[in-house]
């Protein structure tokens, strides 16, 4: 096991309050290459890829409190040259479908409420060039590589260009120095939390930069039925 | 294809709403997807498993990331590589800046007195003008409300590179965007504001891998073949909004009888 840092550059904006996990894009990538079925936020959870899939992982993980937590840290971006709310829209075809309608159908349209209502939501969306996770691998570099080099896209709203990787742009070097830089960083006032865990007594009684909350500690992180007493960094 | 398919004007407002926009989800399924629902809708129509969409009870996902336009600049250069087609290479290349590229555009909205000559007596626009509270006739001049106004805009001769992503594609599915290039380009291929004054004309170069030559032509064959089932599954769909319409009709109606029968005594 040694510590690499995983980087890729961005050719867009990323969108979304929160930056991807490694150990999520490596577990989608497996997914969709083991065919597993998409999970909706409804579904019901199967169990981690760890339990069913343990050898493909090439990311090495340590169990706490029964989750499998893989060693990996949270998302570390490059200095953010823009941070901004753009803006995506819906709204009723109102002049376009007019004349498509059944006579029947032609009454008002309530653009303010029920389920033809227009609606104009904010996303956060940072301009920065690069993003980079220190992890722990079991498995060779080009193991990892060979499974990151299909993420195209990483974030929420790829669909309309944000978060698109420059292509060929993956690379995993190794870093003695940071081994077990993957869920904490020296500092002198004590050690400052790089990812979430779950609450417990492996806890330094003097973690830096955490705060508690009930979230998900291991992918999907958006699943309510992973949501655990954590704390993340901050 | 509202058209192929014979539903136009005979579409219910949520099948409109799904076919021009992508729909919303309205019922819900009680926390349960239908997985033959998402291979029989990839199947009867390419487009939508391009696109995704929302029928009232459920989501598809599309295969399309649709990514923003990047201008050919020197600001530019290190992210043009994603972008530009394979084996396009501009690292050879001198690129201006983006300044460059921008200019203005300065119009002006006339008064409504200009070209009506000979069109309507002064004397009487005058007269009715000081009787709905205007000035009394020939003590002073209107003003005029000519209006200028301006904007910036991209100089003619900017290149922009636009990349279309597919996860995992069928080839009918690109056949299907393809297809939509082709139809936007047939439809005026323009882009942004002021387009009604000739701005945002482009002309259109599409590159695309060689193994899909044919596969828009193969996708319009395809749609031809399958209207009728796409217009069943449509129907079968959007099925609970009839029901659920035709429900809240009766309960309205209801509703109705109740009041009248309140306010007869009154």
């Amino acid at each position: 096991v040694s510590a690499f840092l995983v980087s890729c550059e961005l050719a867009s904006g990323l969108g979304g309050a929160h930056p991807p996990g490694l150990d999520s894009l490596v577990e989608m990538r497996l997914a969709t290459i083991l065919g597993l079925p998409k999970l909706w936020r409804t579904d019901r959870l199967p169990p981690s890829i760890y339990d069913t899939h343990e050898s493909r992982m090439p990311i090495d993980f340590t169990r706490l409190n029964g989750w499998p937590v893989s060693h990996a840290s949270a998302c570390i971006m490059s200095n953010v040259i823009d941070d901004r709310h753009k803006h995506f829209h819906r709204r009723f075809p109102v002049n376009e479908s007019a004349n498509m309608l059944r006579s029947s159908e032609l009454s008002m349209v309530a653009t303010s409420m029920t389920w033809t209502k227009s609606y104009r939501l904010p996303l956060r969306v940072r301009l920065t060039g690069r993003l980079c996770w220190i992890v722990n691998l079991r498995m060779r570099p080009c193991d990892l590589l060979s499974l990151v080099e299909g993420v195209t896209h990483v974030g929420t709203k790829h669909s309309q260009g944000y978060g698109a990787v420059v292509p060929g742009s993956w690379r995993c070097d190794q870093r003695r120095d940071l081994d077990q830089c993957w869920w904490y960083a020296p500092h002198h006032a004590g050690p400052v939390l790089m990812r979430p865990l779950p609450v417990g007594d492996w806890l330094p009684q003097n973690l830096q930069g955490s705060r508690r909350d009930f979230a998900a500690c291991i992918p999907p992180y958006w699943h309510p039925d992973r949501f655990t007493e954590v704390v993340v960094p901050c | 294809l509202i058209e192929q398919t014979g539903l136009s004007e005979r579409l219910t407002k949520p099948e409109a709403y799904f076919l021009l926009r992508g729909g919303a989800e309205y019922v819900g399924n009680g926390g349960r997807e239908s997985l033959q629902d998402i291979v029989e809708l990839s199947r009867v129509s390419p487009l939508c498993g391009l696109l995704g969409g929302v029928t009232p009870k459920q989501m598809f996902a599309g295969s399309l990331s649709c990514d923003s336009g990047v201008l050919v600049c020197e600001e530019n250069r290190f992210r043009l590589r994603s972008f530009l087609p394979p084996g396009v290479d501009i690292s050879t290349y001198q690129l201006a800046p983006a300044s460059d590229f921008t200019t203005g555009y300065q119009y002006t909205r006339s008064g409504s007195e200009k070209g009506t000559a000979g069109m309507f007596s002064e004397e009487e626009d005058s007269m009715l003008r000081f009787k709905s509270g205007g000035t009394p006739p020939g003590e002073s001049k209107d003003k005029s409300n000519q209006m200028i106004y301006s904007g910036e805009s991209i100089m003619p001769g900017a290149v922009f590179v636009h990349r279309y992503c597919l996860a995992h594609p069928k080839r009918l599915e690109v056949g299907a965007l393809l297809w939509s290039l082709r139809l936007w380009v047939a439809s005026g291929n323009s882009f942004g504001g002021m387009g009604r004054v000739g701005h945002g004309k482009l002309y259109s170069q599409f590159h695309f891998p060689d193994e899909y030559v044919g596969a828009d032509e193969e996708y319009v064959q395809h749609v031809f073949e399958h209207i009728d089932s796409f217009a069943l599954w449509l129907r079968r769909a959007f099925g609970v909004s009839e029901e659920k319409s035709a429900k809240a009709a009766k309960a309205s109606k209801g509703k109705k009888t109740q009041v009248a029968d309140k306010e007869v005594p009154a």
